[in-house]
């Protein structure tokens, strides 16, 4: 494997920062209880242009815009490659993906497929349980 | 000579030695190498749809050379061991004694999916989560959450009796061996199961934080070994060439410069599975 000495000392600074914002995101957490999971093997069909969304899930505020609707406010170089969708959670920015007919993904739900950029986001609140997303260079 | 042996039967001392090869790895920095290869390779592959690492042909052996790098890390720290695998078709429940304190520790606590048990807990002191796409500094696992099963056997089977390695457009949802093994033929199945049945750090991008990462994995790379060998007629590997934003048999599979799904395909100079 290559050696990527500066992108982890990058993630132990990152790190710091996010533990202490950790605090404060599990406090405003509420019990998760496990969505319903789609044992069927059908994956999720494409769904064209998701709209926006802007909702507080189990204690968290999600919120979702495509791009044409995103300001540059919020825009980081490095996850220019997430520029089709924009998901935050907390005011914290949630990479996600859509593969074609069969969903969208995040980094937190690699392994699944969501009909909706509203599904992943809701699934990765589920997930992190009041941890909070960290941004990371996606090409280190 | 490297033998991959069913993590169910090892002896305590063949665990003890996996561990602490697994822990040294990680003190050394090593470890967290690897887990930010894979996050880099997910987040390339899913931001410009050209799929190496999963959700396409190489995904097999991407993940084959992946694991070969990991144990001759291992074997560097001590030679006798190699990375075990766990059928999750037979060790199939949260009482498994993989997930004993004396190997890889059990599922998660309620308030946050952190692993308090074995060598990997956080308290231990020698497992802390480096490389991360969140805030979580311990290892996150609650296992049967998402999905309450792993894969049957009736489904390895299936996946084994198909005669073709993978088929256009050789990505996820592809007809053949390869998109039904990985699971992207339906979403919650098979090698995409696992990772989402163990869930926590399983399910994220940053997968390999968890050592069991390297043991599905070993099972999913001998099931293809298996299906080789029901199919000895059949191509190894699909596609054979010019087939773009697809790694053909001959293309090089980044992150390494030199390595192509060919020289993947015989495992037996590296390891063999007993």
């Amino acid at each position: 494997m290559p050696r990527p000495t500066r992108r982890q000392a990058l993630g132990a600074v990152i790190g710091v920062a996010a533990s202490g914002a950790l605090v404060g995101m599990a406090a405003a957490s509420t019990e998760t209880v496990a969505a319903e999971a789609d044992s069927s093997g059908i994956a999720p069909g494409g769904t064209g242009a998701p709209g926006s969304f802007d909702e507080v899930f189990e204690g968290r505020r999600i919120q979702g815009t495509p791009a044409a609707a995103r300001t540059d406010a919020h825009a980081h170089a490095g996850h220019a490659g997430h520029a089709g969708y924009r998901v935050l959670i907390d005011g914290r920015e949630l990479p996600v993906m859509q593969h074609g007919k069969s969903g969208w993904s995040s980094t937190i739900n690699h392994y699944e497929r969501f009909a909706t950029p509203l599904e992943a986001a809701r699934t990765a609140v589920i997930s992190l349980k009041g941890a909070v997303v960290v941004p990371f260079d996606p090409t280190a | 000579m490297t033998v991959r042996k069913n993590q169910a039967n090892l002896t305590a001392p063949e665990k003890k030695a996996f561990v602490d090869a697994v822990l040294e790895v990680k003190r050394l920095g090593v470890y967290d190498e690897f887990v930010l290869a894979h996050r880099t390779r997910f987040s390339i592959d899913m931001n410009t749809g050209v799929y190496v690492g999963h959700f396409g042909p190489s995904f097999l052996p991407w993940h084959r050379k992946f694991l070969i790098d990991f144990e001759n890390e291992l074997q560097k720290i001590d030679a006798s061991v190699s990375i075990p695998y766990w059928d999750w078709t037979a060790d199939n429940t949260v009482g498994s004694s993989l997930w004993a304190p004396d190997f890889l520790g059990g599922t998660g606590r309620p308030l946050d999916d952190q692993v308090m048990d074995g060598p990997f807990a956080h308290s231990a002191g020698k497992w802390t989560i480096n490389v991360s796409v969140d805030s979580r500094a311990f290892l996150a696992r609650q296992l049967a959450y998402r999905v309450p099963s792993l894969p049957p056997r009736s489904d390895v089977d299936a996946a084994l009796a198909m005669p073709t390695y993978d088929s256009p457009p050789f990505r996820d949802g592809s007809a053949g061996f390869r998109s039904a093994l990985e699971g992207s033929a339906g979403y919650m199945s098979m090698h995409n199961r696992v990772h989402t049945w163990v869930w926590g750090h399983m399910e994220t991008s940053v997968s390999p934080n968890d050592p069991v990462f390297w043991l599905h994995h070993a099972f999913v790379d001998k099931l293809w070994a298996d299906w080789h060998a029901l199919h000895p007629t059949s191509a190894e590997y699909l596609p054979a060439g010019g087939t773009t934003d697809v790694i053909d048999l001959n293309d090089t599979m980044p992150p390494w410069p030199n390595t192509t799904p060919q020289d993947m395909l015989d495992h037996t100079p590296f390891y063999t599975y007993a």
